[in-house]
């Protein structure tokens, strides 16, 4: 088994500096794809999807490894050490985010800076810490997950009526989108939000730059302040964005943000 | 024809929600249908709500991770099913399809929503369904993998127990068979031999007929059976097989097949056999044995009545010096008789328990032979035998006990004087070469008949039931002198042509061929030596008075003076008292045993020089190391032979 198809590793573009991009709960690397051509020019882009997600080998999916974001952090770990020299930009989002803030706390070496997209440590309200949910809610979530399987992991098809112009997208591209194996996304989903990460925060002394949407329901603001707040070394910027994916539908003002960050940082 | 609706109308009164957003999902349009699903006036959702706050809280999560982003990168998603919440915060399930179009420069998202609710519901029993499958499915799969795991132990230990599974089926008269019975006769698998001929082919040629009988009568009779067959293996010997199994009956009570489980039984087989072989043994060994004990009961009795009536004789006749010369050498005859009779029963014994001690040296085996004919020369003159003995002039030395030689012969000569009517012959033959001597004794006797020649060495062998035969014995000298002659590390064999046609037997031992100084006549010295008695004075501790006073009679008769005691304690008081020189003290007494005696008295009269004899009833190595220990100088086995106590007593030294 090679890192390169447990995780459907990609490298885009040359540069000085390396670039490693690990997208959210959802879909795959191809969340990306507003982002990778404004860096591909100055930096070694480096593209890939979680185990279990996207193309990546499910049959590598092993539900003891991955019963915690550790398992990933791992992969991650790997995956610079395969295909980085020196340590790297690391942009994760989401859950990403988390796993690479894991990674950084255990090879702080490995890593440059870090831009935390949408970063949550932990979903669950808890005494003063406001994770924005309930663990009812939560276990909500999970619920619907298992019972509707078929709506949240199955093919997502476009909409064949009235299709718009996309000719950026691909015909294969449309058919793998957000689409894995029930049994997986229903394990990654509970692990995922039910993960409590926040005595990594405090640890992580890597430069950081948490990027917060304006209006998030998955992560919100009181969040991205908590970890700016605990982090030894983080900025934070607030896009005006509403939703959890502002490199999807704010990619400027994200590209924006993030150069900021990396030309004070680097 | 009335006026069609306008699209207004028809959009408004969609028979679906048809919903409109910016692309951050604020509700720009939403018609009457989606407003009445929801309980919302159409004014509380325009532009007040995002259509993701009617989502439920996984709804929600979903609009964040794929909604928007699908939305965004592919322009559509179809077919979404997501949960609404209604304004009185019922669920109402719905499907739908959401574009996102370009519409005068602005982006917004289009969606149509369908009530999905018996939808939902199929889906869900479609789930649970499918859960209940899958859970099925993994029973189905652990039950096989313990089956599995079942099969696999049935297998090794129908393996380890040499075991197999055989069926039959009635109809088709097809024997079938699983890999443990081919690997039990040793066949490979594709060795192709399923079909009925062919296992009737591995069936032992007499094993067949009955074979086919008890399986016609498992299937006639339809009850459990078992039966046993031999079947040839691979290597062409028979397997001895138990079969044991059932019919399978058919719901028209017809047998349909039989099926069951083949054991190799060949092992427990032959030990039966051989249990049963020792049983025949062991019982024919027994038989023996009692017919021993009623023989040696009636050899036991038999002197004792000459010697009561001769006791009697003896009373009456008070005076008579004639009468008592006569008596006296009849019973003397008669209790050597008897001691010879124990004491051939005790080296038995001693062999039997290997605690019989040779004192082998270099002898000549002629004096020794001649000694054994002196001995029986009263018994072989009696029947009127013709004795003749042919033999070297020079000495020819063996290694041996000279004891137990005079012993050998003295028996084959006694054997050959009884078993031979009177007046027969009795030859015995001496030759040799480099490496051993051989003395034969041959008589003109009742002979040996050839079913008997085998086991005439053996205990209890004599030829017929003791009470029946007029020469007495107890049938143990044979065997006494095959061990004595292997104790020598000789041979001896038997010969006889028959009934009436005489026996021979011949003894074989090995010969030394080089002697240094050697006593030639030790043994005639043995029993001829004059011995002077110095008188001593001795103490005799015994607890059987008659054996403790006869034994001091004769010792006063041979001219010592002496002092009885009947057990360890009045023993050790006389040795104080009585101050003599020699103790003769027994092991077994009342009180204390004869070592605590030879303790004590060495303790308390250490400076009394006595010499202690220990008298025992084995002469066991290990009962003469502890004597010794204790403080015996000597040790003397039971019956004490006088002579040999002379003996001793004369060579004891002076001081």
């Amino acid at each position: 088994m090679s890192i390169q198809s447990r995780n459907n590793v990609n490298v885009v573009g040359s540069g000085k500096e390396t670039i490693v991009f690990a997208h959210g709960f959802g879909c795959d690397q191809n969340m990306w794809q507003y982002l990778v051509p404004s860096y591909k020019d100055n930096f070694r882009v480096i593209l890939f999807d979680l185990v279990g997600t996207g193309k990546s080998d499910l049959s590598q999916y092993d539900f003891d490894k991955y019963d915690s974001l550790h398992g990933y952090a791992d992969d991650l770990i790997e995956i610079i050490d395969e295909y980085a020299e020196g340590p790297v930009i690391f942009v994760g989002h989401s859950v990403s985010a988390t796993i690479g803030m894991l990674a950084a706390v255990k090879s702080p070496e490995k890593f440059r800076c870090q831009i935390m997209v949408g970063p949550s440590p932990s979903y669950i309200n808890e005494g003063d810490y406001i994770g924005g949910f309930s663990r009812t809610d939560i276990e909500e979530l999970c619920d619907m997950i298992d019972s509707n399987y078929l709506g949240w992991a199955s093919n997502m098809a476009p909409a064949i009526m009235g299709a718009p112009e996309q000719p950026e997208l691909g015909e294969e591209l449309k058919n793998s989108f957000c689409r894995t194996d029930p049994a997986i996304a229903k394990h990654f989903a509970r692990v995922t939000f039910l993960s409590d990460h926040r005595d990594a925060v405090a640890k992580c002394a890597t430069p950081s730059l948490i990027l917060q949407c304006s209006d998030d329901f998955i992560a919100p603001r009181s969040v991205g302040e908590y970890m700016q707040k605990t982090m030894p070394d983080a900025d934070m910027v607030i896009i005006e964005n509403v939703g959890h994916c502002p490199h999807l539908s704010a990619p400027h003002a994200s590209i924006d943000a993030i150069d900021s960050f990396l030309y004070q940082r680097l | 024809m009335s006026q069609l609706p306008d699209f207004t109308f028809c959009y408004d009164h969609a028979a679906c929600g048809l919903v409109i957003t910016d692309i951050d999902g604020t509700i720009r349009r939403a018609n009457a249908t989606f407003a009445k699903w929801l309980g919302f006036q159409q004014s509380e959702l325009v532009d007040a709500k995002k259509i993701q706050e009617l989502f439920t809280v996984g709804g929600r999560f979903f609009h964040h991770t794929h909604w928007a982003p699908l939305l965004q990168m592919q322009g559509s998603v179809s077919e979404v099913q997501i949960d609404l919440r209604s304004r009185d915060d019922k669920i109402i399930p719905m499907l739908v399809n959401a574009s996102r179009i370009s519409h005068d420069g602005t982006i917004i998202d289009q969606m149509a929503f369908f009530i999905v609710d018996d939808r939902k519901k199929f889906e869900q029993e479609l789930v649970a369904a499918r859960k209940k499958l899958e859970a099925s499915f993994d029973s189905l799969r652990e039950t096989q993998n313990q089956l599995q795991r079942n099969q696999n132990m049935l297998n090794l230990a129908m393996h380890s127990a040499k075991m197999a599974g055989w069926s039959f089926n009635v109809e088709s008269e097809r024997v079938e068979w699983n890999n443990e019975l081919q690997s039990l006769l040793g066949f490979d698998e594709d060795s192709g031999w399923l079909s009925k001929e062919s296992f009737y082919n591995l069936l032992h040629p007499e094993d067949k007929d009955s074979f086919r009988q008890q399986l016609r009568h498992a299937i006639k009779s339809q009850t459990n059976y078992t039966l046993e067959c031999r079947l040839k293996n691979s290597q062409e010997h028979w397997v001895e097989m138990e079969i044991s199994g059932y019919a399978v009956i058919t719901q028209h009570g017809e047998t349909q097949s039989i099926y069951g489980i083949c054991m190799d039984v060949s092992e427990r087989k032959a030990r039966l056999r051989e249990l049963a072989a020792l049983n025949t043994k062991l019982s024919s060994s027994d038989h023996r044995k009692n017919e021993f004990l009623a023989t040696l009961s009636h050899e036991l009795r038999n002197p004792l009545a000459p010697i009561r009536n001769v006791l009697e004789i003896m009373r009456i006749k008070e005076n008579d010096a004639t009468v008592w010369k006569k008596s006296r050498i009849l019973i003397d005859r008669h209790v050597s008789h008897m001691s010879r009779l124990i004491e051939d029963l005790m080296d038995i014994s001693r062999i039997s328990h290997n605690r019989i001690n040779l004192r082998k040296q270099a002898i000549d085996i002629l004096p020794a032979l001649h000694c054994a004919v002196d001995e029986t020369k009263p018994l072989i003159d009696a029947q009127s035998h013709q004795l003749s003995i042919n033999e070297a002039k020079a000495p020819i030395y063996v290694n041996a006990d000279s004891t137990r030689i005079v012993q050998i012969f003295s028996n084959l000569l006694t054997n050959a004087a009884k078993y031979t009517p009177a007046g027969g012959t009795i030859d015995i033959t001496v030759s040799q070469n480099r490496e051993q001597v051989t003395v034969s004794v041959e008589d003109s006797g009742i002979g040996i008949p050839a079913e008997e020649l085998e086991n005439i060495f053996t205990m209890f062998s004599q030829l017929s039931p003791a009470l029946e035969r007029a020469q007495g014995g107890l049938g143990i000298g044979l065997a006494l002198v095959h061990h004595l002659v292997t104790l020598h590390e000789g041979e001896i064999e038997v010969s006889s042509e028959g009934h009436n046609k005489g026996c021979k037997f011949t003894v074989k031992l090995p010969v030394i061929r080089r002697v240094g100084a050697l006593d030639a006549n030790s043994l005639q010295d043995e029993k001829s030596k004059a011995i002077k008695l110095p008188q001593r004075r001795i103490l005799v501790i015994e607890d059987n008075q008659d054996t403790a006073q006869s034994l001091a009679e004769l010792l006063e008769y041979a001219g010592h003076i002496t002092c009885t005691a009947f057990d360890g304690t009045s023993g050790i008081m006389q040795a104080k008292e009585f101050k003599p020189e020699v103790i003769l003290s027994d092991i077994g007494l009342p009180d204390i045993s004869g070592y605590e005696v030879a303790e004590t008295v060495r303790k308390q009269l250490a400076h009394a020089n006595i010499y202690l004899i220990a008298i025992t009833g084995w002469g066991q190595k290990k009962d003469k190391q502890l004597a010794k220990a204790s403080g015996f100088n000597r040790h003397i086995t039971k019956p004490v032979d006088f002579a040999e106590l002379k003996q001793i007593l004369a060579e004891l030294p002076d001081d």
